[in-house]
C-alpha cells in the first residue's frame, strides 16, 4: 500500500448526505459522540478505510473481524469511527483521502467533532459548543442556528488538515468543539458536541444514557485516552495554545 | 542466623518479581491496570508552575473525598482510591480475563523542593487535583 489510504465502501451513502467525524482527539470528544450517534440512529456499518500507516491491529467484537477505521451510515448520513489512535503520519494522506471521498459522494456537510481543551473544566456543569466553518457559508450557517463562531486561534490535528483540504477544494467543512478535558475522556463535552449538531441538522438525540453511562466510559477508554494522548503530543497538538500573529 | 537467611531471600524474591514486571512492561508497554495487584492505574496530569506543582486524576466510580488516601512517604507521593463497584473489562478486552478491580493507586516521585506541609486536595467531579507548592524563596530582581 506504500502510504496510501484505501477507502472500501460495502454501501453507498444518498447525495448530499452529511459525514460527521469522531476520531480520537482531545477528551476523545468526537469519538464518544460519534458512537453514541451510530449507536443510537441504529447505523450499520457501510465501508472502511485501510492503510499501512495504520498500528498493525484489528478488532473483535461479538466474535466478528472488524477493521479498526470504519464508517458507519443510514444512507442520509455517514459517520467516520475510529478505535485506534491515529498516527501523526497518517493524518495528511488520510484527511485527503475522506475529502476526496466526500466530494465524490456528494456530500453536503463534513463535520469533525472535537473538544476544546479547557484548564477549568472541572468547574464547567455544561460546556459549551464553538465552531469554526471553512466556507463562508458554514459560518453564516453556524450563526443562524445560535452557534457561536469561534473568530480566532489555531487548529491542529486530524481536523486541521480536513478543514484545509476542504478549503483548497472548496468543500463545506465545519468542527464543531466543545469545552472538554485535555486528557481525560469527557463524555460531558460529547453531549453538548450531540446538542450542538441537532441544533445545526436536526438530529434528534437523548443525550441522557450517554450522562447516565459517562462515569463507565471515563473507565472504558482510559487506554484509548492514553494512546491518543501520546499521538496528540507528537502532532503538534500543543500549537493551540498559541496565539496567532495578528494582521488582517 | 535462619531468620536473615530467609529474610534476605524473601528480599531477593522481591527484587526479582519487581524485575520480572518492569521487564514485561519494557517488552509490552504498560497497561493502565496491575494485574498481579488488582489496582487500577488513573489517568493522570502533571503541571508545573513557578510557585507549585499541579497534579490531577480522573477517578470514575469514586464517590467522595473519604475513599480517597493522598500521603507522601520520602520522594514520592501515593494516591488511593476505592471504586465504588468491583471493575471488571472481560467483556470488551480477553486481556483482562480472570481479573476485576475495586481500588485505584498511583505513585509519582516529587521533586526535592516541595513544601510537605502546605500540600493541597480537592475532589470534584470525579476528578482529583492536588497542589504541591514549591519551597524556597523568591527574589524579585530590580531591572534598570
Amino acid at each position: 500500500m506504500n502510504g496510501k489510504v484505501e477507502i472500501v465502501e460495502s454501501k453507498r451513502v444518498k447525495k448530499g448526505a452529511l459525514l460527521i467525524n469522531g476520531l480520537p482527539d482531545v477528551g476523545l470528544v468526537g469519538s464518544i459522540a460519534a458512537s453514541f450517534l451510530v449507536d443510537n440512529l441504529n447505523m450499520q456499518e457501510i465501508g472502511y478505510i485501510d492503510s499501512d500507516l495504520l498500528p498493525p491491529v484489528v478488532v473483535f467484537h461479538g466474535e466478528e473481524f472488524k477493521m479498526p477505521l470504519r464508517i458507519m451510515g443510514d444512507g442520509e448520513r455517514a459517520v467516520l469511527l475510529s478505535e485506534v489512535a491515529l498516527p501523526p503520519e497518517f493524518f495528511a494522506p488520510l484527511a485527503k483521502a475522506v475529502v476526496n471521498w466526500a466530494i465524490e459522494n456528494g456530500i453536503s456537510h463534513i463535520i469533525s467533532l472535537g473538544g476544546l481543551p479547557t484548564p477549568k473544566r472541572m468547574e464547567i456543569n455544561k460546556p459549551e459548543v464553538g465552531g469554526l466553518g471553512v466556507l463562508k457559508e458554514d459560518r453564516e450557517f453556524l450563526r443562524s442556528r445560535g452557534i457561536k463562531v469561534i473568530s480566532d486561534g489555531f487548529l491542529a490535528g486530524i481536523y486541521a488538515l480536513i478543514a484545509k483540504e476542504s478549503f483548497r477544494r472548496g468543500q463545506s467543512c465545519i468542527v464543531l468543539l466543545a469545552e472538554s478535558h485535555l486528557n481525560y475522556p469527557d463524555p460531558g463535552a460529547a453531549a453538548s458536541i450531540l446538542e450542538a449538531l441537532s441544533k445545526l441538522f436536526g438530529i434528534s438525540v437523548d443525550v441522557k444514557p450517554l450522562l447516565e453511562k459517562a462515569e463507565e466510559l471515563r473507565l472504558k477508554l482510559r487506554e484509548l485516552m492514553k494512546r491518543t494522548t501520546e499521538a496528540l503530543r507528537v502532532s503538534g497538538k500543543d500549537y493551540e495554545y498559541t496565539p496567532p500573529l495578528m494582521y488582517r | 542466623m535462619v531468620y536473615e537467611f530467609f529474610e534476605a531471600f524473601r528480599r531477593i524474591r522481591k527484587d526479582m518479581e519487581r524485575l520480572i514486571k518492569e521487564l514485561e512492561e519494557y517488552a509490552w508497554g504498560k497497561p493502565l491496570a496491575d494485574l498481579r495487584e488488582g489496582y487500577l492505574e488513573p489517568l493522570t496530569q502533571i503541571n508545573e508552575t513557578p510557585t507549585e506543582i499541579v497534579i490531577s486524576m480522573d477517578l470514575p466510580f469514586v464517590r467522595g473525598k473519604e475513599d480517597i488516601e493522598v500521603s507522601v512517604r520520602g520522594n514520592e507521593i501515593f494516591v488511593e482510591a476505592e471504586i465504588d463497584r468491583e471493575v471488571s473489562f472481560e467483556d470488551i478486552c480477553a486481556f483482562y480475563r480472570g481479573t476485576s478491580f475495586r481500588r485505584y493507586r498511583k505513585v509519582i516521585k516529587l521533586p526535592e523542593n516541595i513544601d510537605i506541609e502546605g500540600i493541597k486536595a480537592k475532589f470534584k467531579s470525579g476528578i482529583l487535583e492536588i497542589k504541591i507548592p514549591k519551597k524556597g524563596k523568591s527574589y524579585r530582581v530590580k531591572i534598570e
